[in-house]
């Protein structure tokens, strides 16, 4: 009985010593907790590393932590797709919503519906996508390295992110317009694509610029990257778009909360956000990740989904992956 | 160990053929591109084998009279039934009742369940536990556990 | 001489005051979580990583990283003293270590852990300062044959894993196997056996289901027993490790260092899976290979020292190539990025400040925890004398809150008494959980190795012969497996029947 009650007074003083830090919910307004926020890709990379800066400078104008929870898998639909089968419409749960929420209901049977299941917040940025190969690879240029592709059929092996993930939908978008039969292998994340292609245990990696650091140093090469102009980190690489391709491909990127969030909550949110956007901080690491700032209010960002969905409903058919 | 390996073999014999028949729904794909049900599919086909062979061996075995019975008795094997029992009541009221509410009845339960002490005992450390438990786990590290209806916490 | 200069840099930096009371707070942090349930390191480091902001970067990576190896040491705790394995990586710990505890020996399995934890993390540091580069490149070697293959010898070590019937313990290796493929496919995102459950689309959590496994039915079987409970009354004998001890221990803590280490270089599970090979080697080397599982304590220091020296290793692709090889690593790779560093092969270079500095705050950092973990297990044992119809509830309550704590749904719960009641269930069958759990571990990776290597090959199995460091693993492999078979050239397994130990 005696030792009983000396552990449980022990447990009890190590709790109240330690319980000064909790917040008092005091606040009659939203919000009166802390805010959850959903990265939906495991911790380390480029977008997990910009949220979580995101989340931080945030907190200071939302009065209110944010705290950025990582819930991977599934090319970032988990989770959104976890979110909408649990959340209340309170606002105390946003998730990142990737490209891929909006893709993956064209490819299967998904659990959610981008354009019901949402109340779409503040859109963020986009990302920078390129290829790149291992320092002693033979093709200088991306034109050589193509050139190589097609007289060498299934020769050329990439790694992606995921399959389904922008990265491989535009390489094989790119691949049956040119005939090319190259061969994709779906990595879990930057780091994974990084290491094969150091290894040689791929011919090529086409990732987000979690690449940067390598490329750097000069173990990488790059050889072209997708956005709409050359970046300010590498304005030697060409684009795919002015090398005559025509393609522009970044996965824009933005926050959403579950549908029939009250309005006043979405605003308050917004203006938090939009205050932690122009934080210095978070510029920095998007300049660091080559990222460019997309912003979009709540409305706008809205109107923009519905006009993505159609974007990847006709990609998807187009590439015949759409389902039945 | 014959009725037991036999009962245990069977089982994982159900098992192994459900989960082939799931991989190969799942799509086994070609040897170029392994699909989603190939790993489910062939490691199935291997439980299959494996529990064939305990089942056989255990066939080959003598039979002891009486094996199965000897697993429960002399044994309070209602306390365990009881106490799993709270379990799973416990994870269902955990949301609706709240973390505090819900572990301090569990607690009770727990301390009068296999050797009853006295109620003021098990009530008094059926609420330090829980508060501690709170402290550590709710108020310094954070971890969000359900208020339920009371809203306490 | 150079290695002298840059040894300078990193004492002058962590030798700072405030460095050293970050090192210390991560430490510190890192022992409490470990010893906890469920949060791991991984949660308790995104908790503190905002804490962080302020500080300067060496501070912030100093403490993290402390916090990381910090739940290593005490990871073992909960296994020894009441079989919670508190993470995969002290399944094994639980086989041996809990059995000491048993005898009223858990105060020098507590201790062999604490100090071959102090070693073999000491010797992976000097590791990392060596060998950091040419290592890097060795790992990069490593691709997805030669992951496949790993793992292939990775499961053929059952063989040591097992006591009872080998077909049993490869039943529950396929079922393991199984069970960590639940979820979405790692390639095409396609749910696979989740029927229709959206807590089953993250796949089966490995937390609850070594705590169902190995705590919560423990609690059951003990509960069942009328007698058995008392005879822990049995004196707790001696604090610490006798002589005895330590001339067992030597051996197994260099080679669990050595294998740590290496292993712990590359991705995926380095940890856990150098704490199962740990064991099957020192039972494969043992003259008396029938004490493991019955609290041998070369059970204990051997897989122990394996997982602590792994810590070190997982930092060498991190620092060297900018490459984090599991999701611990993925974070303090977004610590030193939210910090303006950027980890990677310039580093070394660019900040040697950082570099050098958080290598010999980790130094510091072991010695610190030995001086903190030392005193705590008069009181640890001191839980052992607690009237078991006490204590049961609260470590019930330990696992409950500890499990639900990892994801905060309830279905964890759920799975994790699901799985209390299988484990209860197997011990009566005769079946054992370590298997399923190494299985569990390897299955997902050796799932995603075997189909990206196809995908490479197109098609060709002899991707895994014709490279070299694949079959080097496959001939290992074999010969692991052949070899009991082999009069003269190794020792027989000797099965003992369960009915003898039931």
């Amino acid at each position: 009985m005696e030792k009983r009650m000396k552990r449980g007074i022990l447990l009890w003083v190590i709790a109240i010593i330690f319980g000064f830090s909790a917040v008092p919910a005091v606040a009659a307004d939203f919000p009166v907790k802390p805010v959850t926020f959903i990265v939906p890709w495991a911790p380390g990379g480029a977008t997990d590393v910009s949220l979580r800066v995101l989340a931080e400078t945030t907190s200071k104008y939302l009065g209110q932590p944010v705290v950025a929870e990582n819930k991977a898998g599934g090319g970032g639909t988990v989770g959104p797709a976890t979110m909408v089968a649990t959340a209340k419409p309170d606002g105390y749960m946003v998730s990142q919503i990737p490209i891929t929420v909006f893709r993956y209901p064209y490819m299967m049977k998904a659990t959610w519906d981008p354009l019901k299941d949402f109340t779409y917040i503040i859109h963020l940025t986009g990302y920078t996508f390129g290829v790149v190969v291992r320092k002693d690879a033979p093709w200088k240029t991306w034109d050589e390295f193509v050139a190589y592709a097609k007289s060498n059929p299934g020769k050329v092996t990439y790694a992606t992110p995921g399959a389904g993930t922008s990265l491989h939908v535009t390489m094989e978008m790119f691949a049956r317009k040119h005939g090319i039969k190259w061969i994709q292998v779906p990595m879990k994340g930057t780091a994974e694509s990084v290491a094969a292609v150091l290894g040689g245990h791929v011919v090529a990696a086409a990732d987000a610029s979690g690449w940067a650091p390598q490329v750097d140093a000069g173990e990488l090469r790059l050889l072209v990257t997708w956005g709409n102009q050359r970046t300010k980190k590498y304005p030697n690489v060409p684009t795919l778009k002015e090398l005559g391709y025509g393609i522009v491909s970044n996965s824009p990127f933005g926050i959403a909360g579950v549908k029939g969030t009250d309005p006043k909550i979405v605003k308050t949110l917004h203006d938090a956000f939009k205050k932690g956007m122009e934080d210095p901080a978070y510029q920095k690491i998007l300049e660091k990740f080559d990222m460019e700032p997309f912003y979009k209010n709540s409305e706008d960002y809205a109107k923009y989904v519905k006009e993505l969905c159609e974007e990847e409903k006709e990609n998807m058919e187009k590439m015949g992956l759409k389902k039945d | 160990m014959k009725k037991r390996d036999i009962i245990s073999s069977l089982f994982w014999m159900a098992m192994g053929i459900g989960i082939c028949s799931g991989g190969y729904g799942l799509d086994l794909g070609t040897l170029h591109d392994p699909g989603s049900g190939f790993m489910f599919f062939w490691v199935g086909i291997i439980m299959i084998g494996l529990s064939l062979g305990i089942f056989i061996r255990a066939m080959k075995e003598t039979a002891v009279a009486g094996e199965l019975k000897i697993l429960w008795t002399g044994i309070r094997w209602k306390k365990v039934v009881s106490i799993l029992v709270a379990l799973l009541l416990y994870a269902y009221v955990f949301v609706p009742l709240g973390f505090i509410l819900s572990t301090i009845l569990l607690l009770i339960f727990l301390f009068k369940a296999v050797e009853p002490q006295r109620w003021s005992w098990a009530i008094l450390g059926a609420i330090i536990s829980t508060l501690a438990a709170y402290g550590v786990f709710h108020l310094w590290l954070r971890s969000p556990l359900p208020k339920g209806f009371l809203g306490i916490g | 001489m150079e290695l002298l200069n840059y040894l300078g840099i990193g004492f002058s930096v962590a030798l700072q005051p405030v460095n050293l009371f970050y090192c210390f707070v991560g430490v510190f942090i890192g022992t409490l979580v470990g010893v906890l349930p469920g949060i791991g390191p991984v949660g308790a480091m995104s908790l503190l990583l905002p804490t962080t902001f302020k500080a300067t970067p060496e501070a912030a990576i100093i403490m993290l990283a402390g916090i990381y190896y910090g739940a290593m040491y005490g990871g073992s705790t909960t296994s020894i003293l009441v079989n919670i394995p508190g993470e995969a990586a002290s399944v094994v710990t639980c086989l041996d270590g809990y059995q000491m505890a048993q005898q009223g020996r858990a105060g020098p399995a507590l201790g062999i852990a604490a100090f071959g934890s102090f070693i073999a993390g000491t010797l992976s540091i000097l590791g990392l300062m060596l060998l950091a580069p040419p290592l890097s490149k060795f790992a990069l070697r490593f691709g997805p044959p030669e992951y496949f293959t790993l793992m292939v010898l990775g499961l053929t070590i059952l063989i040591y894993l097992a006591h009872g019937s080998m077909s049993k313990a490869l039943v529950m290796a396929a079922f393991g196997i199984i069970l960590g493929l639940v979820g979405l496919d790692s390639i095409n995102a396609r749910p696979r056996f989740t029927f229709g459950k959206m807590e089953l689309i993250d796949g089966v959590g490995l937390v609850p289901v070594v705590m169902g496994l190995f705590g919560v039915s423990e609690v059951l079987l003990n509960i069942e027993q009328v007698v058995r409970r008392n005879v822990l009354k049995t004196r707790v004998k001696g604090l610490l490790p006798t002589v005895k001890d330590w001339r067992d221990s030597t051996g197994p803590i260099a080679r669990g260092s050595l294998l740590g280490f290496f292993l712990g270089i590359l991705p995926g599970g380095g940890a856990v899976i150098s704490s199962f090979i740990s064991y099957a080697v020192e039972k494969r080397i043992s003259k008396h290979p029938e004490r493991f599982g019955t609290g041998a304590i070369e059970g204990v220091a051997g897989p122990e020292s394996a997982n602590n020296a792994a810590t070190g290793g997982a930092f060498i692709p991190l620092m060297t190539l900018g490459i984090p090889p599991n999701v611990i690593m993925a974070m303090l790779l977004g610590a030193f990025m939210i910090h303006g560093v950027t980890p990677g092969p310039l580093m070394m270079k660019q900040n040697p400040g950082i570099f050098w500095g958080v290598i010999v705050s980790m130094y510091i950092g072991n010695i610190m925890l030995l001086i903190l973990n030392l005193p705590l297990i008069t009181i640890w044992v001191q839980v052992l004398k607690v009237p078991y119809k006490i204590l049961f509830p609260l470590i019930l309550l330990f696992c409950l809150i500890g499990v639900y704590s990892v994801n905060n749904v309830v279905f964890d719960i759920y799975i994790m008494l699901i799985f209390g009641i299988m484990g209860y269930l197997m011990k009566k069958f005769g079946y054992e959980g370590a298997p399923l759990v190494l299985a569990f571990v390897l299955g997902p990776l050796m799932e995603n190795n075997l189909r990206k290597s196809l995908i490479i090959s197109q098609g060709d199995f002899s991707i895994f012969f014709v490279r070299p460091l694949a079959a080097a693993s496959l001939i290992l492999a074999l010969f692991l497996l052949i070899s009991p078979l082999i009069p003269g050239l190794g020792k027989k397994r000797k099965v003992i029947p369960k009915e003898e130990v039931l």
